[in-house]
């Protein structure tokens, strides 16, 4: 089944925040969803030892490069989506995990250096496209983006992304109070309730059009013969 | 309020999630995908300075191997390299106890096996006799 791997060298660029928003919406959606928590302080797997709890969703952890492709082969096999939270450095284990992946969402802050860090992921999944013989989509998630403004900032960095012709989510997880509660709250966004965080609905909605986003890029993947680069046998 | 805000369209209507149901006998991947080949995925990341944090394997400690002599062994070499010096029309310079032991152990090579076995057996170490 599908795996999606959250990739970037760069630790705050929003990975596990985007991950559980994914993952928690479509195991709200009533699909069977398995996230391997690979990131060594295992935020999301913390989130369920303090009691975090929902239908559809298991969680492993992974603390051995060796074993991550394993670790990913046997979710797959038993989930209807395999989502892969990484560490935020350039370690091997990033390096199995894109792979394995069928989208990989590189999520970065707008800043310069997110955005120098994405392009080091970027440019391996570009290498890693000649190892594995097959193409891996890859698009940049932008994150922690405000909702009422648009900087000049992060304008200049979205047609430079165009020029580069680097392919970024339409969506942007923007600056939520509702996306830290679910840590805070042990929770996921369908459980939280109006008192305990303002602006619930935009970050519900918000998440939604993420997930909605990343399964049409999938799907829109899923569609075409998958496409053998060069050297391929 | 808008009305859309109201009744807001839900981002995944005209997504069928079902076609992503895993079924115990269909599996669906996006691609064929290849089997891994680690090594040629580790070049590729150390080209893009991407590192191990699998701790280093430990480096197995190399124990020396050592040969005992005995006082009376020594005093063989010892003999030979006074014998050596004494002799300076050799013209050579000074071997070392080294050279020695290698010529005596050319000496016992070009022996039977059974007079091997039983020269070793005659000088072996106390304690092992």
């Amino acid at each position: 089944m599908p795996v999606i791997v959250f990739a970037s060298p760069k630790g705050g660029a929003g990975k596990t925040t985007s991950a559980f928003l994914l993952a928690t919406e479509l195991a709200n959606r009533n699909m069977n969803v398995t996230i391997i928590d690979a990131d060594p302080n295992h935020p999301i797997d913390n989130w369920m030892k303090r009691g975090g709890l929902t239908d559809n969703l298991h969680i492993m952890t992974n603390d051995n490069e060796d074993s991550i492709l394993d670790d990913i082969d046997n979710a797959a096999n038993q989930s209807d989506f395999v989502i892969v939270d990484l560490e935020g450095t350039a370690n091997i284990a990033v390096v199995y995990a894109i792979a394995s992946a069928d989208l990989v969402i590189v999520p970065s802050q707008r800043s310069t250096l997110d955005a120098g860090e994405a392009a080091k992921a970027f440019a391996l999944v570009k290498d890693q496209t000649r190892v594995t013989k097959r193409e891996i989509p890859v698009a940049l998630l932008l994150t922690r983006t405000s909702p009422a403004i648009r900087s000049k900032g992060l304008n200049r960095m979205l047609e430079s992304l165009g020029a580069n012709k680097i392919a970024s989510f339409i969506v942007e997880i923007n600056e939520r109070e509702a996306f830290k509660a679910v840590f805070d709250h042990t929770c996921t966004l369908a459980q939280l309730e109006h008192a305990q965080v303002s602006g619930l609905e935009k970050a519900r909605k918000n998440a939604a059009e993420f997930a909605a986003e990343a399964i049409q890029k999938l799907g829109s993947l899923q569609s075409k013969k998958p496409k053998k680069v060069k050297g391929a046998t | 309020m808008s009305n859309t805000e109201k009744n807001p369209v839900d981002p995944f209507a005209g997504i069928n999630l079902d076609e992503y149901k895993a079924s115990p006998r269909k599996k669906k991947t996006a691609v064929n995908k290849p089997p891994p080949d680690k090594d040629a995925m580790k070049a590729i990341a150390e080209q893009n300075d991407f590192q191990s944090r699998q701790a280093a394997p430990k480096k197995q400690k190399i124990v020396p191997k050592t040969f005992s002599l005995f006082q009376e062994d020594c005093s063989i070499i010892n003999d030979v390299l006074k014998a050596y010096l004494e002799n300076p029309d050799e013209g050579l310079s000074q071997p070392s106890g080294s050279d020695i032991v290698r010529a005596a152990l050319h000496i016992l090579a070009e022996k039977p096996k059974r007079e091997q076995v039983a020269l070793v057996k005659e000088h072996r170490g106390r304690g092992r006799r």
